[in-house]
């Protein structure tokens, strides 16, 4: 993902809308998802989006926006602190079960939380026909397994996993972001990964699935 | 090597893909309209402080003016139960009771003392609030 650059921020101070507009068109579907994941909601998650951008284009013409900082850094927080906010106003609805917030404090807890959750994957997703071993790979059914496991991962993982797959954000920028420790950010997306993984082997025939991934 | 390499370079993909998600079609629309609304009511904002700052600024000066134009005109003139002492603070209390009984008195009040302190103390309050929200609190109605 390109960098936005100080020109473009200076350049949108002095009235090139459209500008911004591309950068919303950069933006937009991939800080989406992060809300969604936030708030599991899609009107929601718009709106929350909807303000951050607000935000966002107040920081650049008020000139709070100081260029030193890396953009995608600063975008990021704007988006996740929003989707936050909406969150905690809306909290009361059930459309959460677990705590989204991610800090020193509750770090801890969050890995026994994601414990318990392999816990409950093993239990529930090894234990049925779809994923016996040995089974020829499809590509349908590949696709169907990281689906799965992808929309059924607490927050604890999936914020993470949304930040550093699909916004391209660093370990460093996420631990920035989401104010945790790096070494909890690298953890979880390697604890997630090779979770995948192992669900994948378990679920086909080891050689078939990696010529299949040599396609 | 080149078997882990393509493992992970698939479930990345796989990922980026399973977790992308589109907003509407009109979401830049709509945020664009959004921010151009926001910049008319700055504007707007703008304009309304431009249009209290005026008010106030000329009520205190009316105050302040009446006040002086109140105290050239009928200062000296002295309340009998209220002896003059000395000191600044003793004479302008002696000026500002003469004129408010002046103003009272053909309202037709009768007011004490006390009540003199107090408009003098509700007076200094909206100077001291109007000093305060300007310069230290800095505050901004933009």
């Amino acid at each position: 993902m390109n960098e936005v650059s100080p020109d473009i921020i200076r350049r949108i101070q002095k009235g090139e809308t459209n500008l911004f507009v591309e950068i919303v068109d950069t933006y937009k579907d991939r800080a989406f998802s992060l809300t969604l994941k936030i708030l599991k909601n899609r009107e929601e998650a718009e709106d929350s989006l909807q303000e951050a951008f607000l935000r966002l284009y107040k920081a650049i013409m008020s000139n709070s926006y100081e260029a030193k900082a890396k953009f995608s850094t600063y975008f990021y927080t704007i988006v996740y602190n929003s989707a936050i906010d909406l969150y905690r106003k809306y909290n009361v609805k059930s459309f959460n079960v677990t705590s989204i917030e991610i800090n020193d404090a509750n770090h801890s807890d969050g890995d026994e939380l994601v414990k318990n959750y392999e816990s409950k994957i093993d239990k529930t997703m090894y234990s049925t026909d779809d994923y016996s071993t040995e089974k020829i790979v499809e590509k349908g059914e590949v696709k169907k397994i990281i689906n799965d496991y992808i929309n059924s991962i607490p927050e604890q993982y999936s914020v993470i996993l949304n930040m550093f797959f699909l916004n391209d954000l660093s370990h460093e920028e996420i631990s920035q972001i989401l104010k945790i420790p790096v070494g909890t950010v690298k953890n979880r997306i390697f604890r997630a990964k090779e979770k995948l993984k192992d669900l994948l082997f378990r679920a086909f025939n080891r050689e078939e699935l990696l010529d299949y991934l040599k396609v | 090597m080149n078997e882990t390499n393509n493992i992970n370079e698939f479930l990345d993909n796989s990922m980026k893909s399973t977790m992308l998600e589109k907003t509407s079609d009109d979401f830049t629309a709509k945020l664009m309209l959004e921010i151009e609304l926001s910049k008319t009511f700055q504007k707007e904002d703008k304009k309304t402080f431009r249009a209290l700052n005026i008010f106030v600024i000329g009520f205190i000066g009316a105050i302040v003016s009446s006040a002086v134009i109140l105290i050239a005109l009928l200062g000296g003139q002295t309340d009998e139960e209220n002896p003059v002492t000395d000191g600044f603070l003793s004479t302008v209390y002696t000026y500002i009771n003469g004129i408010s009984q002046k103003v009272f008195g053909v309202l037709g009040l009768k007011l004490s003392g006390d009540t003199v302190l107090y408009v003098m103390g509700i007076g200094l309050a909206i100077v001291l609030y109007s000093v305060v929200d300007k310069f230290v609190l800095k505050r901004s109605y933009n």
